[in-house]
């Protein structure tokens, strides 16, 4: 019989980034920001300035602002920047969560739901993590089963509104793939962002993944124990028996996920 | 980065030398303002003295091929040196680029964790006496689900025996590869036979021993 602790679930309203504006230095590739995304960005207190490339002189996060190549999206994650924002649709907003990691120190991912669908997200993170912070490895092995699990969720029930009933057949497997080619399909379903952040306080990392699709009962999915013989939706006890702590927050929209590295 | 711009009717060919790394960001604009410019003609990056890029720099390299195609102009890089040409084969860019055949490098062994990037691979079922063997490799998780539905296709057309599926060289699976294993299990008893897993390693072993797949799925190592 296999015991396992399972991380305490907490409904809460997400906490807004500290009060106060801060420098934010932005490197774009291609197309400038927009007066958009800096009027956006000013609104959540990130005040942009863009320069040509990092400036090891300044304490100010660096971002990569660029078209959504791996090899951007793997740079942006790795020092000297501070996270991706994929150009394009809907990249003037930032979640909380990013805001607070940046100003912190930490990362912070915004994607499309087309490209988040298209990338290994998860093993891009967790290797951008432990070359960031030096996690050690048993605890980056449950943060990349956490990540998977929760950027699923994000895609599927989140952003592309997929439900997850009918799964249970070969059948059912195969139309649930249909769908989610069709609602990919969908430009509007496919801009919505994934907005992802990771930060390392004292003896914790925080993960923090925000979707934009039409929230859900987060707190009574975490909350269904699945069986042994059940063919899916094991997906969110999985992040709730790997973490240290679950949140959920903004209508189901946010998960706040914390592990314990002490 | 050097980058130095030789130009003539037919075409206008950028050298690359030093690195290229997220620093050059606005030098290599001038590769991409070239290929924006209206014209027939082709736009060569001569690699031969680029010693060494980053992640960064290849996303630029990945930018330059996305520009040109979108332009519709020819792109061509050329005169890759090993260390360049190894990294593009590491990612799978080498079929992915327009790159021109040069002097040949001596081949470099892909890494295992490399080869054929890292989507779930399933071989065929291979029939060993009264049993049958799919190994699968690579990651399985949620997108790569239906690459496993002929197994579960092959296990419903079986009466008899064990499928045994060797997940030795499966270094990543979520619930998404679960739910997979465990339909591969119902459609096994339908059909009156065993499904057993065998080998399984490191993350996959833990993720197997987390959910209690064991309870109901014979797990067992036979290397």
């Amino acid at each position: 019989m296999t015991t396992t602790k399972i991380a305490p679930l907490v409904m809460t309203t997400i906490e807004p980034p500290p009060a106060g504006a801060f420098t934010v230095h932005l490197v774009a590739v291609g197309d400038p920001p927009s007066p958009t995304l800096l009027a956006g960005w000013e609104m959540l207190g990130v005040r942009p300035l863009a320069v040509a490339a990092p400036d090891p002189g300044t304490n100010a996060p660096c971002l990569l602002f660029a078209p959504p190549v791996r090899g951007f999206v793997r740079a942006g994650l790795t020092q000297p920047f501070h996270g991706f924002i994929e150009l394009g649709e809907g990249s003037e907003a930032l979640s909380p969560g990013c805001v607070a990691a940046i100003r912190q120190g930490g990362l912070a991912l915004s994607l499309t739901t087309r490209v988040a669908s298209e990338l290994d997200l998860a093993k891009v993170l967790v290797a951008a993590v432990g070359d960031r912070f030096g996690i050690a490895s048993h605890i980056l092995g449950r943060l990349e089963l956490v990540l998977a699990e929760a950027i699923s969720n994000a895609i599927i029930h989140g952003n592309l509104g997929i439900s997850s009933e009918d799964r249970a057949t070969l059948e059912g497997v195969q139309a649930f793939h249909a769908v989610m080619a069709d609602r990919l399909a969908d430009p509007v379903l496919a801009s919505r962002r994934i907005e992802l952040a990771v930060l390392k306080k004292a003896a914790t990392l925080t993960l923090t993944l925000s979707d934009h699709g039409e929230g859900y009962d987060l707190a009574r999915e975490l909350g269904r124990m699945p069986t042994g013989s059940d063919k899916f939706g094991r997906g969110l006890a999985l992040i709730r028996w790997l973490s240290h702590s679950v949140t959920a927050g903004d209508g189901g929209r946010t998960l706040v996920v914390t592990f314990d590295l002490g | 980065m050097d980058l130095v711009l030789t130009e003539d009717p037919a075409s206008s060919t950028f050298r690359l030398g030093g690195t290229l790394t997220y620093r050059d960001n606005s030098q290599f604009n001038r590769v991409v303002q070239r290929l924006a410019v209206a014209g027939t003609s082709t736009v060569t990056l001569d690699l031969a003295d680029l010693e060494y890029m980053d992640s960064f720099g290849i996303g630029l390299i990945v930018l330059a091929r996305d520009e040109a195609a979108k332009r519709g102009r020819k792109l061509v890089i050329t005169n890759l040196r090993k260390a360049i040409r190894d990294l593009f084969e590491r990612l799978d860019l080498l079929a992915e680029l327009p790159i021109e055949a040069s002097a040949p490098t001596a081949p470099t062994p892909i890494p295992a964790a490399d080869a054929g990037g890292d989507r779930l691979q399933v071989s065929a079922l291979l029939e060993s006496g009264a049993d049958a063997r799919v190994r699968l490799g690579g990651r399985f998780v949620v997108a790569d689900q239906q690459l496993f539905l002929p197994v579960i296709t092959a296990i419903s057309q079986r009466n008899s025996g064990r499928v045994i599926i060797d997940v030795s060289a499966l270094t990543f699976m979520d619930s998404g590869g679960l739910s997979m294993i465990m339909l591969a299990n119902d459609q096994a008893r339908r059909s009156g036979i065993v499904l057993a897993i065998a080998n399984p390693r490191g993350a996959v072993k833990d993720l197997l021993k987390l959910a209690a797949i064991d309870l109901i799925v014979p797990i067992y190592d036979d290397h």
